[in-house]
């Protein structure tokens, strides 16, 4: 059974492949044999800027167009993934994420009993349970599942994930309506990926059997890092100091990351330093495996 | 001092200074835990000073029924000066004589110590467990007040992004490599206090130990969360300095009353049994000295 990672690369203005040729870097850090997809909008995929194909195994378009085109939220294109994941087995992860040291063997096994899977659980940058109360204010609210998006584990071909994304299809290209429909008292401040998310599961009534926690996520939202004051500001990297070395140790304030996933959301986060170190370690062991 | 370190024990640090007599703390905190542990061999550890004081003020037959052994040193305390309360409405200052408590390690004369502070009441026997296991170290990674109030922030971590707060009220540790390092990192962070306050991001004026414990067990856990270090598990019970001791109604039966932070003007009266109390208002302890020594008394009968 074919399987890989797939993660959402689409250019606006700004270079924002970059962020995925990062994470594709990573994914081949932790394992060169990794399989990574690149999935781009509809006819740009030959955009693409040439310094990033190595990283890549694939890159695929959205078979249906950019249906965040107008407003520029491309994370609504996520119900989308079903119909061009080249695996028959996929994890997608977000473009602002990075895989650091991470045994994919066992991340595989974890998921694969698995049809559909997301965590429930991640840690903050401290090595505990992240803070949910904010980061999931929404959900809380309206008694929806409370689980992290940016990490989706499915097979193409199971009945769950066929119903998940056949449920996502007009969830998400209707977004704003369904807001107003399900969100009466307290809404949303705009578009939420990952609300929308654990809104469909909501409504296919999913969480149970789609709920599989695992303790190598990070999530770096900076209101659910357990920080004391109220105005946090959305950007962690703003307020707190953070380390990323050659030898790909993660530190932020006086904490190590050793290994694991790490969406770490803000994109001040991903320096070229950060770039360069991932090229490097891929391209060394490209030249071992070659001269192996 | 004993060159030789054996069996199982619990060393209490007395420095008494011009406002507070720690040795009459550290003489009911023995008394506990004669009463209620199964390893109750106790050491004082003081200086020269105190330990006139000791001769003066405590009477012989009780000092023995308290401490098996006194250990005497001569040495010169730093400036630390600390705020304490006494209630909401009284306020004092006085020297905090603490800089030398990683010196326990050499000074223990057991094999297996459990160092507890003088203002710590052993009311069970839960610690005797870590005699008997293989824990190099282990303390209180977590407190709570009464009514199950959690400990200010600056109490739960070093500051608002920084590592966990671990407590030094109780601190057991065996001869082993793991706890030498330990001790030598505590010596390290005391010796280069303002680095570390400026890299652990805490406010340097005041020493605490608590903060040296806590950076040699972040550190010793990988920089992370992991569990080199041993947690106690039961988190530690602070009575805060704000919080009043009203009645001893026996050797391990106190009643308190129970100040509410958010609404000053709420006082709770709160009940304990048989739960290991850290006293952090002293004077409430001396204010309560007959009643809190009349249940010690029945217990290791002392006439």
């Amino acid at each position: 059974m074919s399987r890989g990672f797939v993660t959402i690369g689409i250019d606006t203005e700004q270079d924002q492949v970059k962020y995925s040729y990062a994470l594709a870097l990573s994914v081949k850090q932790s394992d060169p044999n990794s399989e990574v997809c690149l999935i781009v909008d509809k006819d740009k995929s030959d955009t693409v800027p040439g310094k990033y194909y190595d990283a890549f195994d694939y890159i695929v378009e959205l078979p249906f167009g950019n249906s965040g085109h107008k407003d520029g939220f491309h994370g609504s294109n996520l119900w989308q993934l079903i119909h061009c994941s080249p695996f028959e087995e996929t994890i997608y992860l977000d473009n602002d994420t990075i895989v650091k040291n991470t045994n994919i063997e066992l991340l595989w096994d974890t998921y694969s009993n698995c049809d559909f899977a997301v965590s429930d659980t991640a840690k903050s940058y401290r090595n505990v349970s992240c803070d949910k109360r904010k980061r999931f204010e929404i959900e809380k609210q309206y008694n929806l599942p409370q689980l992290y998006f940016n990490f989706i584990y499915f097979k193409r071909d199971s009945q769950t994930a066929i119903e998940w994304f056949k449920m996502a299809d007009p969830v998400f290209q209707n977004w704003r309506e369904v807001y107003n429909v399900f969100f009466k008292e307290k809404k949303p401040p705009t578009f939420d990926k990952n609300i929308v998310c654990n809104l469909i599961t909501h409504l296919l009534d999913l969480e149970d059997e789609i709920k599989q926690p695992t303790n190598m996520l990070y999530d770096f939202n900076a209101v659910a890092q357990g920080l004391w004051h109220e105005d946090i500001p959305s950007e962690w990297t703003e307020i707190l100091n953070y380390w990323y070395t050659d030898k790909h140790k993660v530190m932020v304030e006086n904490n190590v990351i050793n290994s694991g996933i790490i969406h770490y959301q803000d994109k001040g986060f991903l320096t070229d330093d950060i770039i360069g170190f991932l090229r490097t370690a891929v391209e060394n062991s490209n030249r071992r495996k070659a001269t192996a | 001092m004993i060159e030789e370190k054996q069996g199982n024990g619990v060393c209490i640090i007395a420095y008494n200074n011009n406002q507070l007599d720690y040795v009459q703390f550290a003489h009911m905190t023995a008394a506990h835990v004669k009463a209620n542990m199964k390893n109750n061999s106790t050491t004082l550890i003081t200086d020269v000073g105190t330990a006139a004081w000791i001769e003066e003020s405590v009477p012989t037959r009780i000092h023995e029924a308290c401490f098996d052994q006194i250990i005497i040193e001569d040495i010169v305390h730093e400036n630390n000066p600390r705020k304490h309360l006494d209630s909401p409405w009284t306020e004092f200052n006085a020297q905090f004589s603490n800089k030398n408590k990683n010196n326990i390690y050499k000074l223990t004369p057991y094999e297996r110590t459990l160092l507890i502070d003088s203002d710590y009441f052993i009311m069970n026997n839960y610690y005797d467990y870590v005699f008997d296991s293989d824990y190099p170290v282990a303390l209180h990674k977590n407190a709570v007040y009464p009514e199950w109030r959690p400990p200010y922030l600056n109490e739960q971590t070093l500051n608002e992004g920084g590592i966990h707060h671990w407590w030094s009220t109780a601190v057991y540790f065996d001869r082993s490599e793991e706890s030498q390092i330990f001790f030598d990192i505590w010596a390290h962070v005391k010796e280069n206090w303002d680095y570390y306050s400026l890299l652990y991001q805490f406010p340097p004026n005041l020493f605490r130990t608590d903060f040296c414990v806590s950076i040699a067990t972040h550190m010793l856990n990988g920089f992370n969360q992991d569990n080199f270090i041993h947690d106690f598990d039961l988190p530690l019970l602070n009575i805060d300095q704000k919080d009043d001791l009203i009645e001893v109604k026996g050797l391990n039966d106190w009643i308190f009353l129970s100040h509410n932070r958010r609404e000053p003007w709420k006082n709770i009266l709160t009940r304990f049994q048989d739960q290991n109390i850290h006293m952090m208002n002293k004077r409430a302890i001396t204010r309560h000295n007959d009643s809190i020594w009349q249940g010690l008394r029945g217990a290791l009968n002392i006439e």
